[in-house]
């Protein structure tokens, strides 16, 4: 299952997405959660909690900060930029997180 | 070197910057969607809110693409919009309190409905607690029907 969760802030995107990821660990699928907004939160609605999801946000931002110009693969970017979550869904940060002076 | 020429070269190099950076996020995005699909690991992706992800060519790898749409007029018209730009497969109603609020959800966007979520206290809570409501009320009218979404999801792929 390939599903893309798009729409306006606060409509629930991230809610829904959140338990659908879930849902289809449930049902046996392996499930790559993929955190596509610069600010992040689908680890809350995963149930990682609020620190986990602040902690994996600060790794991301840390191994931007000293990214190497190397392409990594998908096993490697869920390593460095992923976490375990409920069920056994695998939570990846993609994009850059916001920060208002980087470099 | 003049100091406008400083400023030119300081801006130009910081276009680089963004260039390069949003370069490799998309890489990275991509390879984590197109590597999933092909190890056969099912992916959800949560993208930014509004037109401008979406509309960069980043729903490309989903074989389906939910629009969220609540009843609020606000809502509905981000979701016209995606679907005048082409993007979106089907669409979600969420937050929904009565027959006229689905209603008027589906008068508004133009995608075929996968499925409706009802407006739940016990979801808000969760979501006011930074909890998952599948975890703290996982009978709830909320959670129940995003299962049925789940269901039409799995059929839609099968």
């Amino acid at each position: 299952v390939k599903v893309a969760v798009i729409g306006k802030g606060g409509s629930g995107k991230t809610a829904i997405a959140g338990m659908l990821a879930r849902s289809f660990a449930r049902a046996g699928h392996e499930v790559v959660a993929l955190d596509c907004d610069a600010n992040p939160n689908l680890g809350i609605s995963l149930g990682i909690g609020l620190e986990a999801t602040e902690r994996l946000a600060a790794i991301r931002q840390s191994l931007d900060d000293g990214d190497s110009e190397h392409a990594p693969g998908v096993e490697e970017l869920l390593e460095r930029f992923g976490i375990a979550a409920p069920d056994g869904v695998r939570l990846a940060v993609v994009t850059q997180i916001d920060q208002p002076n980087p470099g | 070197m003049r100091r406008s020429d400083l400023t030119v070269s300081a801006s130009l190099n910081w276009a680089n910057y963004r260039a390069r950076w949003s370069q490799r996020q998309r890489s990275h995005f991509d390879t984590c969607s197109k590597g999933s699909a092909a190890r056969g690991w099912s992916v959800v992706a949560d993208l930014a809110a509004g037109t401008r992800q979406p509309m960069f060519g980043w729903t490309r790898f989903a074989r389906t693409v939910l629009v969220v749409a609540d009843p609020s007029s606000k809502s509905t018209l981000t979701a016209r919009r995606l679907v005048k730009a082409g993007i979106g497969t089907h669409m979600v109603a969420n937050k929904v309190q009565n027959p006229a609020d689905l209603a008027a959800i589906e008068a508004a966007v133009p995608l075929p409905l996968l499925a409706w979520i009802p407006f739940d206290l016990a979801f808000a809570d969760a979501e006011a607690q930074g909890s998952a409501a599948i975890d703290t009320d996982p009978c709830g009218p909320a959670v129940c029907a995003v299962g049925e979404l789940t269901t039409r999801l799995l059929e839609l792929a099968a």
